[in-house]
C-alpha cells in the first residue's frame, strides 16, 4: 500500500517538474513579443509616467497619513474630554501628548496634500507660466510654514506652549486656504483652457482637410456652415474662459471654498460649450 | 427478609459451586488466556495495513500534488486566453471609425475626463482647532 502511494507521489512530483521545463521553454518567446506591442506607444508616453508614478506614490502616502491622522484625532478628542472632566495633572499630561500627536499627523497630512497639489499644478497645461510659477512658490511657502509648525509642535511640552502653537496655526489658515483654493481654481481652469485649445486645433485641422477633400459644392457649403457654427460656439467659450481667468487672477489676498465652487460652476458652462462643439464636429465629419 | 433467604438458597444449590472456589479459578483462566493473545498478535502483525495517519498523510500529499499539477497546466493557458479575448474585439470597433472620427472620439473622451467636478483633490478632512481650549465655555 505504501509502495503504491509513494509511486503515485513520485509520479506527481515528476509531473510537477515537467511543466516547469515546459514553461522555461515557453517563457523565452514572450519577452520578444511584448516590446513589439508596447514599442509604439512608449516613446510618446515616456515623460508622463514619472509624474503619474510620483502622484500615485503621493496618493498612497496620503491615504496612510489620513488613516494615522484619524486615529490620532480620536485619541486626542478622548484625552481632551477626560482632561476637561477630571482636571488632573495625569489627564493633562495625556491630553498634551495626544494633542501633540494629532497636530503632528495633521501637519504631515497637509504637507503631502500640498505636494500633491503642486505636482498636479505642474502637470496641468493651459495656465500661463508666470501664474503657475507664482502659485508654485506660494505652495512651497505654505509647505515651509507647515514644516516650521511641526517643529514648534515637537518642542511644545506644556499647556502654554501648546496654546501658542495652536494660535500660530490659526494665523496660518488664510495662507493654507489661499494656497488650496487658488491652486484648485488654476488646475480646473487650466484643464478647461487646454481642452479648448485642443478642440480649436482639431476643428481647424478637420476644416482644412474638408476643404481639400470634399468635391461636392453643396455638401461643402453645408459642412462649412457647420464649421462656422462650431467657430461661434468656440468663440463664446473663449470669452467665458477669459472672464474666468480675469476673476481667478484678481488682486486678492484670500480665496475660499466658495470662490472655487463659483469657478467650477462657471467652468461647467465652458465644458457644456466644448462638448457641444465636439458633438457638432462628429456630425460634420460624417461621410 | 424471609423472602430474600428463600431466593438465595436455590441459586447456590443449582450452581453447585461456592464463591470461594469460583474466585480461586479466575486467575487460572486469566493465565491461560494471556499466552494466547501475544501469539495471535504476532500472527496478525505482518498482515496488518500501515498506521492510518501515514496513509492519510500520503494520500493528502498525493492529492495536493495532483491538484498543483492540474493548476500549473491550466494557469498558463488562462492569460493567453485573456490576451486573445482582449486583442480580438479591439480592432473591430477601431477599424469601423475613420481617422477623423477617431480624433473626435479621443477629444470627446478627454473632455469627459477633464470635467472639473471629477477633480479628486479635496481639502483633507482635518480639525483646524486642535488644542486644549475648552470650547464648551467659549
Amino acid at each position: 500500500m505504501i509502495k503504491r502511494i509513494s509511486v503515485i507521489t513520485a509520479l506527481s512530483l515528476f509531473c510537477l517538474l515537467l511543466p516547469g521545463v515546459a514553461f522555461a521553454q515557453s517563457a523565452t518567446p514572450t519577452p520578444k513579443a511584448t516590446p513589439a506591442v508596447t514599442s509604439s506607444p512608449q516613446p510618446s508616453a515616456s515623460p508622463a509616467p514619472s509624474l503619474k508614478e510620483q502622484m500615485a506614490a503621493l496618493r498612497q502616502t496620503y491615504r496612510g497619513q489620513l488613516a494615522t491622522y484619524r486615529t490620532d484625532e480620536k485619541q486626542y478628542q478622548i484625552a481632551k474630554e477626560q482632561y476637561l472632566q477630571l482636571q488632573t495633572l495625569a489627564s493633562l499630561e495625556e491630553a498634551l501628548k495626544a494633542t501633540r500627536k494629532a497636530m503632528i499627523s495633521r501637519s504631515d497630512l497637509l504637507e503631502t496634500y500640498f505636494t500633491m497639489l503642486k505636482v498636479t499644478l505642474i502637470e496641468t497645461k493651459g495656465i500661463d507660466l508666470a501664474t503657475k510659477t507664482s502659485q508654485i512658490e506660494k505652495i512651497d511657502n505654505t509647505i515651509g510654514e507647515l514644516k516650521q509648525h511641526r517643529l514648534q509642535v515637537e518642542k511644545a511640552l506644556d499647556r502654554t506652549q501648546i496654546l501658542a502653537v495652536q494660535a500660530s496655526f490659526s494665523k496660518l489658515l488664510p495662507q493654507i486656504e489661499e494656497s488650496t483654493y487658488k491652486t484648485l481654481m488654476l488646475i480646473t481652469y487650466g484643464n478647461a483652457q487646454s481642452m479648448y485649445d485642443k478642440t480649436l486645433a482639431v476643428t481647424r485641422e478637420l476644416a482644412d482637410e474638408m476643404d481639400k477633400t470634399e468635391k461636392n459644392p453643396l455638401v461643402l457649403a453645408e459642412k462649412r456652415r457647420g464649421f462656422e457654427e462650431i467657430g461661434r460656439t468656440l468663440s463664446q467659450v473663449d470669452q467665458q474662459l477669459k472672464d474666468i481667468n480675469t476673476r481667478i487672477n484678481e488682486d486678492r489676498d484670500h480665496y475660499t471654498e466658495n470662490d472655487f465652487n463659483a469657478v467650477v460652476d462657471s467652468l461647467e458652462e465652458v465644458f457644456s460649450g466644448l462638448s457641444r462643439s465636439v458633438s457638432y464636429l462628429g456630425e460634420v465629419i460624417k461621410p | 427478609m424471609i423472602e430474600k433467604q428463600t431466593t438465595l438458597e436455590p441459586v447456590a444449590e443449582e450452581v453447585g459451586v461456592d464463591q470461594t472456589v469460583f474466585a480461586s479459578q479466575e486467575p487460572i483462566y486469566q493465565d491461560v488466556a494471556m499466552p494466547e493473545l501475544p501469539g495471535e498478535k504476532k500472527m496478525a502483525e505482518p498482515k496488518k495495513t500501515p498506521p492510518r495517519f501515514i496513509v492519510i498523510v500520503l494520500c493528502a500529499v498525493g492529492a495536493i500534488m495532483t491538484l498543483l499539477v492540474l493548476l500549473l497546466l491550466l494557469v498558463p493557458r488562462s492569460p493567453m486566453n485573456i490576451l486573445k479575448t482582449q486583442a480580438s474585439p479591439s480592432p473591430s470597433p477601431q477599424a469601423e471609425l475613420t481617422e477623423q472620427q477617431q480624433r473626435v472620439k479621443e477629444l470627446s473622451d478627454e473632455l469627459k475626463a477633464a470635467d472639473p467636478k471629477k477633480l479628486d483633490l479635496p481639502f483633507p478632512p482635518v480639525l483646524i482647532n486642535i488644542g486644549l481650549n475648552d470650547e464648551r465655555n467659549q
